[in-house]
């Protein structure tokens, strides 16, 4: 086992799992749709179809991970390759979050700046240049010449 | 109208100023998208899509079209020049090209690319022109077990198809057909899976969840492994020319390329990367310069190469006579026709020639934009490998963010993206496919719509779908095919590794 891996055998065994708790789920509220006549389908055929699909599909990966050699391994992110994929991930959702709140200016603004210094080691005030001139680039584009509606937040813009 | 008076009309259409404009920036994009790491051609259509409703549907998909065979381009250049493919349909070329670079050969290489790219796509062309009028006059046929046929078995044959094992197609496409259920269905206006979210209504925004699963998930793949990137070799003009000996030893590479990457393009899955893998493995077969084949052949760049180009160009035939995307791209493009009201089927070469002929006269005038774009202006393109990616990845970032509110201005939708983007991040390192998640989410809804119109046509007789002899034909098809799939040694010969799709 080497650091920064998981055993392909453990995660195909955990995506399988979750695919069947998830057919199980989505089961349970197709059953609460009209089913309707065969000759006159309902709402619910369809999707009761899929979660069989999709449970035959968890299925077929629980089984081929059970198969899996386990000394197999998917290496994952780490050091300063995990730092980084975790806090773009991050400064993302935390962008989609303060969106409506902040704007598009300043979340743009504020996720490039941040992103620009998780994925490089440059001096922050080349940094800040940097995010403001893409920042700027991105408001003219999209807002001023393509009319895009993004959020304008509390400042106004 | 036949394939000559269909092509002088299209002709007269690509040549209005503004589908010549949207031809020429999609190549335009195409190349850069293809050229960048970390924009595939799926996630790159995905964030022009919403632009493209502002313009006609024709200009609109004549700019898709663009940026599909142009991603097929540029992704050549970086697989040569840094042995980085730009999209996976280049993986066979960094092979032979990257060792012809290091032998001093990059720009003949390149120039070669070019020359196959342009003989493959416009080739194909001619095929797409004889073969999809002849193709939706017999989709005419088609009733809903057909349809269904059509589409449920092109989906299965998709997971198969697309590489590695069962489940690595069979889940995402379990997935995908989940979450096509989400929002109002069709036919009797019955809300499902929407929580009390009113957004939810109109189902999954397909802009979201392609760019999330495809755009996002590759960026934060491409960020995992950033310390590991390499500087391009710098290419000069007067570097690109070929000797005599290349461009014989390339011509029948071409021929080669171009039958295999066109019959590729008309079955359902990645046909580009499949065509590419299928040419290499046909030039390591029978080329005369075999054996040299792997260790800096030009037989191993120009037939994959004419491959990949000639299998885009045809892939489009599906989507154009039946109305049936095989492909995410050729499911992106769909959507686009479906916001203006276009049905596209084999109707629709009689009721909208304009877009029908107006695509495949595109491709011809784009082959020539690409070869102009990427054979004097290489040094342009590889200059943009050396954008610093602490700048070009976040910008991309933003640039789907937006791309994706643009569709419905809603936020909802951008939680969509990230949580798509996790869970296409996690299925690219865990090895499962996620073309069959995008066709899967894009044929939901109409395998559906055919499989209630059938029971409801025949009184609820499910022996409709395997009477009828075209139907029962295609389940044969999928069924050989599947069983194929099954003998293990004979499949892994002939596709074994392939990459997914990007």
């Amino acid at each position: 086992m080497t650091e920064g891996s998981i055993s392909r055998r453990t995660a195909w065994l955990a995506v399988g799992g979750l695919g069947l708790l998830l057919s199980g789920g989505y089961l349970v509220l197709a059953l609460q749709l009209p089913f309707g006549q065969m000759e006159q389908p309902g709402a619910a055929v369809f999707p009761l179809v899929v979660a069989a699909v999709l449970a035959l599909a968890s299925l077929a990966t629980l089984h081929e991970g059970w198969q899996t050699d386990p000394t197999l391994r998917i290496d994952l992110p780490v050091g300063g390759d995990r730092r980084r994929v975790l806090a773009i991930g991050g400064l993302l959702v935390g962008y989609v979050v303060l969106l409506p709140w902040l704007g598009q200016a300043i979340c743009s603004l504020l996720f490039l700046v941040f992103a620009l210094r998780a994925l490089s080691e440059q001096p922050w005030p080349r940094v800040l240049v940097t995010a403001a001139a893409l920042a700027a680039a991105l408001y003219v584009l999209f807002v001023l010449l393509l009319k895009v509606p993004m959020p304008k937040g509390v400042l106004g813009f | 109208m036949g394939p000559v008076e269909g092509l002088l009309f299209g002709l007269k259409v690509i040549f209005e100023w503004h589908n010549l404009l949207a031809a020429f920036a999609g190549a335009l994009v195409g190349t850069a998208v293809g050229v960048l790491p970390g924009l595939g051609p799926v996630a790159g259509i995905a964030i022009i899509l919403p632009l493209t409703y502002s313009l006609s549907p024709t200009a609109g998909l004549i700019m898709m079209a663009g940026i599909f065979y142009g991603a097929m381009y540029g992704g050549s250049t970086t697989a040569i020049l840094v042995n980085m493919p730009g999209e996976t349909a280049s993986v066979m070329t960094c092979i032979d090209g990257h060792q012809l670079t290091k032998k001093g050969r990059a720009g003949a290489v390149l120039f070669i690319v070019a020359l196959g790219s342009f003989v493959g796509g416009t080739l194909a062309v001619v095929g797409v022109m004889l073969f999809a009028p002849q193709l939706a006059k017999f989709g005419i046929l088609f009733g809903p077990a057909e349809f269904f046929a059509m589409t449920a078995g092109g989906l299965l044959l998709l997971t198969r198809i697309s590489g590695g094992s069962l489940a690595a197609g069979l889940l995402p496409m379990a997935l995908g057909l989940l979450l096509s259920t989400v929002g109002q269905e069709a036919v009797t206006a019955q809300n499902r899976f929407t929580f009390g979210f009113n957004d939810l209504t109109a189902g999954f925004a397909l802009v979201a969840l392609v760019v999330g699963i495809y755009g996002i998930s590759e960026i934060l793949a491409v960020i995992d492994s950033l310390e590991r990137q390499v500087k391009p070799i710098p290419v000069k003009l007067r570097e690109m020319l070929p000797t005599r000996t290349e461009l014989q030893r390339s011509a029948a590479p071409f021929g080669r390329g171009t039958v295999v990457g066109f019959l590729f393009g008309l079955i359902p899955g990645p046909s580009a990367t499949l065509a590419s893998f299928a040419s290499y493995r046909l030039e390591k077969a029978v080329s005369k310069h075999r054996d040299e084949v792997g260790r800096g052949a030009i037989e191993g760049v120009a037939g994959p190469e004419t491959a990949n180009n000639a299998a885009a160009t045809s892939s489009l035939v599906p989507l154009l006579a039946l109305g049936i995307p095989f492909a995410p791209i050729t499911a992106l493009m769909m959507s686009a026709l479906l916001v203006h009201g276009i049905q596209p089927g084999p109707l629709l070469v009689a009721q909208h020639p304009e877009i029908f002929w107006g695509v495949i006269a595109s491709m011809y005038i784009g082959n020539v934009i690409l070869v102009i774009l990427n054979v004097p202006l290489v040094s342009v393109w590889v200059s943009m490998l050396r954008i610093p990616q602490w700048i070009f990845l976040p910008l991309i970032l933003m640039v789907a963010v937006i791309g994706a509110y643009s569709v419905h201005n809603s936020v909802l939708d951008l939680y969509v993206l990230c949580a798509m983007g996790a869970i296409g991040y996690v299925l690219r390192k865990f090895d499962f496919q996620l073309a069959p998640l995008v066709v899967g989410v894009v044929l939901g809804p109409l395998i559906e719509k055919h499989l209630r119109e059938g029971l409801i046509m025949n009184r609820g007789e499910f022996s409709v779908f395997y009477e009828s002899p075209i139907a029962l034909s295609i389940w044969g098809l999928v069924v050989l095919v599947l069983v194929a799939g099954f003998s293990r040694r004979l499949f892994g010969r002939l596709f074994g590794g392939v990459a997914r799709e990007a």
